[in-house]
């Protein structure tokens, strides 16, 4: 009994010695997410444009989302030449609340999310076995990963970028796209507790414009920052060089120096527009 | 001569040893007449359906002969008898028409409180969050132990694994986990009792610490 049970324990053992699997985890800047056990790089390219990467075995997939919540899918199964699909995506709003991408092939809808519960499917299944070789990537979980990563947000049709990252992608652009991209103005949305900005710059035309239907902007210097609140016909609150951070109220987040309209008596007008600028503070 | 048995005997002992410390690496072992502590040990069970007409209340379960019929609801029973012949289960088949979601998780939550059944376990994993049993959980992490698994292939987002007051009990290293939760070095289980049991798989994760506790 007991040669039987040794015989059967270093069978095993040497079975298991083959079969255990190996994790690895890339240590960069890109956000590594996990969906169904594939990797997904989801990170900033040159044009800042949102690249979502995933491979699994010979099946890869990426897509390319543009500030205008375009996208281009492409899911090939590279053991298969003919195996590649190509789709275009309409992303207009991509939140965890809120969801609504077409989804077209050769200029026809073959695919439509409209609420969460379509990406994010609720139901419940027992742990599978570990798939031997690659798991087949689907359009969800490309969406499943962008949202996962929490590094860009899509509302009305416009993607607006986690402030750190479009920063830090500014900052690391050529000298000459970065001296540019710091003239400009930036929609900003206001994300939980972060601030995201569309990677599409606006003259600053569009920005006072933007301020005067009290939505939020965001540009590189408090000079910036101030000159459209003046422009638009108001004065600034705070008063100074220098805008008011809200980081030492909360927690944790990410925060940024901003303006807001000012009244006559110099107070602020809150639950209206801001006018952030510059460096992002992250606290933690 | 004997010098050549002292040889052979250490040199056996050496292999034997190497392999106790091999599959200690790769295995948890858990010999089943020892690992009971409570002679008569109730728990919970969420999962799908079983192979076959059962009670919501087992006290003896009965074990499938072959495999290919079994259900995944039939391997988490199977394993939590060889692990204690004599525990009684609560089972909660949560599947309807196929599918198994959030408010029938609650619903089987819910009728594990109404039994006063204290320690529960769901080897299921989905990437949606339910605000509602979330807050669930929350209301009655006192009353009610919920313990889940991790799925097998990673996953940043894991439910319910992933949701405050459930001890989510996994193997991967790179899952993210909550300070409550347990990390095993390995998904796979021996169960030894009169017969030995091979089990691999995040799925006996959760019942193995409900069972051990």
């Amino acid at each position: 009994m007991k040669k039987t049970i040794s015989i059967l324990l270093i069978g095993i053992l040497v079975i298991n010695l083959f079969s255990s699997p190996v994790y690895a985890m890339e240590n960069n800047s890109n956000e590594t997410v996990y969906v169904d056990g594939v990797e997904f790089e989801v990170s900033l390219n040159d044009d800042f444009e949102i690249v979502v990467r995933g491979e699994s075995g010979d099946n890869v997939a990426q897509m390319i989302l543009e500030s205008d919540g375009e996208a281009e899918l492409e899911i090939e199964n590279e053991e298969i030449d003919e195996d590649r699909q190509e789709f275009e995506l309409e992303i207009n709003d991509l939140k965890m609340n809120e969801v609504n991408v077409e989804v077209c092939q050769d200029n026809e809808i073959v695919e439509e999310y409209t609420t969460v519960e379509e990406v994010f499917e609720d139901e419940y299944e027992g742990q599978v076995a570990i798939a031997a070789g690659g798991i087949t990537i689907t359009i969800g979980m490309v969406l499943e990963a962008l949202l996962y990563a929490a590094l860009a947000v899509v509302v009305a049709g416009v993607v607006y970028i986690v402030v750190t990252k479009f920063y830090s992608a500014v900052e690391s652009a050529t000298a000459k796209k970065k001296k540019k991209a710091k003239k400009y103005y930036y929609p900003a949305y206001i994300w939980g507790t972060k601030v995201a900005v569309s990677p599409k710059a606006i003259s600053k035309t569009k920005a006072i414009k933007r301020v005067k239907q009290k939505r939020s902007v965001y540009s590189f210097t408090s000079a910036l920052a101030r000159s459209i609140i003046v422009q638009a016909g108001y004065s600034y609150y705070p008063t100074g060089s220098k805008g008011e951070i809200n980081s030492s109220k909360k927690s944790g987040g990410i925060y940024l120096y901003h303006y807001h309209q000012g009244t006559k008596n110099g107070r602020p007008i809150h639950n209206n527009f801001h006018s952030f600028y510059g460096v992002p503070v992250v606290v933690k | 001569m004997m010098k050549k048995i002292l040889r052979n005997t250490l040199v056996a002992m050496t292999v034997l040893s190497i392999g106790v410390l091999l599959i200690l690496q790769n295995y948890i072992v858990v010999f089943s007449g020892f690992s009971s502590q409570n002679d008569n040990l109730t728990v919970g069970v969420i999962d799908g359906n079983l192979s076959r007409e059962h009670s919501n209340i087992i006290n003896d379960i009965e074990l499938m002969s072959g495999s290919k019929d079994k259900t995944h609801g039939d391997l988490l029973l199977e394993f939590i008898k060889n692990y204690d012949d004599n525990v009684k289960v609560y089972y909660f088949d949560a599947e309807v028409d196929g599918i198994i979601n959030s408010s029938r998780i609650i619903e089987g939550l819910n009728w594990m409180l109404e039994n006063d059944i204290e320690r529960v376990c769901i080897s299921l994993s989905s990437t949606y969050y339910s605000d509602e049993l979330q807050k669930w959980l929350k209301k009655n992490q006192n009353v009610i132990k919920v313990y889940a698994s991790y799925n097998n292939v990673l996953n940043s987002v894991d439910y319910p694994a992933q949701y405050k007051a459930v001890i989510g009990v996994g193997s991967n290293k790179e899952v993210n986990y909550k300070s409550q939760d347990i990390q095993c070095h390995t998904n796979s289980i021996i169960i030894i009792n009169n017969n030995m049991h091979v089990y691999r798989g995040n799925s006996y994760l959760a019942p193995l610490y409900m069972m051990r506790e």
